[in-house]
């Protein structure tokens, strides 16, 4: 089962997050009760058996034996409580990045970004563990990270965020304290999750608070700005329904239209909304659809609706992914003024067939 | 004739009689019959650094050893002049962990974890790395420690459980002799209803351990502000409830060689304060 699929749909995706957080706690129980090595990654111990200046001369043959048994500092056990630590940070990092995936489905995100989530907190972690206690190599580290710069571009500032987390996780895991690191990944998903379910700071999200209707859809956001447009705002917003019951004349007759496209396979489905405002319709509808025509996938003609000075042209189509979308716009920008006086796309992902 | 006793021998006589019952009466007495509870004798607040306290032992020496409650660190207090003195750890930074509990036997010093890590150092000058040790007492299965002292009569350490299952209807206090060939000693079996017979509550969860110069072990409660003494069969002798406002949080008890009581408070935050109770004068009240 893939990650996608594990998580998808949210009741069930949560319940199975939280199983895992569960399981995973159980398990670090119960290892840290019987396993001394996990303790040892899970209580911020101390690597090193003996130490300190003429340990090994005090405590060594013919002294006095120690009470229970020793703990040894052999190379192999900070190896061992280092697998550990480094296991530890990636067993945590993993419903963070289900969670990352499900909440960017409808965006998209980058697969390099997903292995950064769980590759970098184990790195994190093992140098964490040769750094602790020397301030010395952490200097040396400083030096080394100022040398090899590295410069990704990150689209969304919440991914910046979410490698913050993949840090935090493994700083927490490699100064041995993988309780804290999961407290702070269960923390991190709750909020993201809860963010993500009620749309919080969303401007779609006002009245119906879950998936977008069609009305909403076609009122747009309060500001034509934050949608994906190209021409004149003062246009967008002036020809943009303000009235409540021409939103729901025009959803009603757009119903019809997303009804059909639901009975299409998903990946067949329409997934933006082009709306078109032009003086004269015939021009910019020919213009529009050879653009469709060439970069999306399968498009149709909605509406055309008069407008004072002109007409609005509603298209449903289907454009894979955000380039094709900028594509659209882009040419669509070439006809602004000239044929057509203003475009805008709004995406019908996420909508309400209720609503 | 009635035969006459000459008043020095008189004298000799009656000190004769009376000094058994002035030693065994102090050696019979409980630890509330050894020390005035009400009257403490002095009060000393600690220093920012040792807001915490968690554990107190007594020198060969006469001074006083407490540690930090999250790092193998030990500080040095003199009671005489109320001071903190020096301090040493083991491991530089000091080992992290939850410490619950120190000993010293000779020149050996132990601290150990809730989770019965034992770490065995010595005393080194101020602010020095002291060598260190650390062993696994395997006391993590069925005993969360809460305190350890040194019991030289047994030459073996002495871990307070707080959670003892599945003895969980008595307190228990495990016993370890230094020379580990000697195997563990039968643990010491408290059970909560002889607790509550002296009218301690049996919520009762030991926060720390000492052993009394007569020979009996105290145990402190920070949870419901009380000490009790037992004897090494687990029978309690004497249960003493304590002043909440003068002791909020009782985590670290110590003996001196005279015999005076030292009991440590955590204070929420505040200042940590180390309060004296003198012993009695034989025959005393």
């Amino acid at each position: 089962m893939t990650p996608r699929q594990a998580i998808a749909g949210k009741g069930g995706g949560v319940v199975r997050i939280a199983v895992y957080y569960v399981v995973l706690a159980t398990l670090a129980v119960a290892l840290v009760q019987y396993v001394p090595v996990v303790r040892e990654a899970m209580t911020a111990g101390e690597l090193t058996g003996i130490g300190g200046p003429g340990a090994n001369d005090l405590f060594g043959p013919g002294t006095a034996p120690a009470i229970g048994s020793e703990i040894t500092a052999s190379p192999w056990h900070n190896a061992l409580v280092a697998t550990v630590s480094m296991l530890g940070a990636l067993a945590i990092m993993i419903p963070v990045t289900w969670v990352y995936m499900v909440t960017r489905r409808n965006r998209g995100y980058e697969e390099s970004v997903v292995h950064t989530l769980l590759v970098l907190p184990v790195a994190v972690t093992g140098i964490v563990m040769i750094v602790k206690g020397s301030v010395a190599l952490a200097f040396s580290l400083a030096g080394i990270v100022a040398a090899v710069r590295f410069r990704t571009t990150l689209d969304d500032t919440k991914d910046a965020v979410y490698v913050f987390l993949a840090i935090g996780v493994g700083l927490a895991c490699g100064v041995q304290a993988v309780g804290v690191a999961l407290a702070l990944s269960v923390v991190f998903n709750l909020v993201i999750l809860a963010l993500w379910t009620t749309r919080f700071g969303n401007i779609y999200a006002g009245s119906s608070g879950g998936a977008l209707g069609l009305g909403e859809v076609l009122a747009g956001p309060e500001s034509s700005v934050g949608a994906l447009a190209v021409g004149d705002p003062a246009i967008l917003d002036a020809a943009a329904p303000a009235d409540v019951s021409e939103i729901a004349e025009r959803a009603a007759r757009i119903e019809r239209h997303v009804s059909e496209e639901r009975l299409k396979k998903k990946s067949k489905r329409a997934n933006v909304l082009l709306l078109v405002h032009a003086a004269r319709a015939e021009a910019a509808q020919a213009h529009v659809e050879q653009q469709l025509q060439e970069l999306a996938a399968r498009w149709k003609l909605a509406e055309v609706t008069p407008t004072e000075g002109g007409f609005l042209l509603m298209y449903l189509a289907r454009l894979d992914g955000p380039a094709v979308q900028g594509a659209v716009m882009d040419r669509l920008r070439n006809g602004v003024g000239a044929v057509i006086e203003a475009a805008e796309l709004r995406s019908l992902k996420g909508i309400n067939p209720r609503a | 004739m009635t035969p006459s006793i000459p008043p020095r021998t008189a004298a000799f006589l009656l000190c004769l009689c009376l000094w058994p019952t002035a030693v065994l009466g102090q050696q019979g007495a409980t630890l509330a019959d050894r020390h005035d509870f009400e009257a403490r004798t002095a009060r000393f607040d600690m220093p920012g650094r040792l807001d915490e306290i968690s554990g107190l032992a007594v020198t060969p020496d006469g001074r006083i050893f407490a540690h930090d409650d999250e790092r193998a660190l030990v500080h040095e207090i003199d009671p005489g002049e109320r001071l903190v003195g020096k301090r040493f750890s083991a491991g530089d930074p000091p080992l992290s962990g939850d410490f619950e509990g120190i000993a010293v036997a000779g020149e050996r010093v132990f601290l150990v974890t809730s989770d019965g890590i034992l770490v065995e150092l010595r005393e080194v000058e101020d602010r020095r790395e002291a060598p260190y040790r650390r062993s696994d007492t395997g006391l993590a299965g069925s005993c969360e420690v809460e305190g350890l002292d040194y019991d030289a009569a047994d030459d073996a350490l002495l871990f307070a459980c707080k959670v003892s299952s599945p003895e969980s209807g008595a307190v228990v206090v495990r016993r370890m002799p230094l020379d580990p060939a000697r195997g563990e000693l039968p643990p010491i079996r408290i059970p909560r209803s002889a607790i509550a017979a002296h009218g301690i509550d049996e919520a009762f969860q030991p926060s720390a351990i000492a052993v009394d110069p007569t020979g009996t072990l105290v145990l402190a409660s920070a949870t419901v502000e009380s000490l009790i003494e037992v004897d090494r069969g687990g029978n309690v002798l004497a249960g003493i409830r304590l002043s909440r406002d003068r002791h909020p949080q009782p985590e670290g008890l110590a003996f001196g060689s005279d015999g005076t009581l030292y009991i440590a408070d955590e204070q929420n935050g505040q200042d940590a304060r180390i309060s004296t109770y003198a012993r009695r004068a034989a025959g005393g009240s």
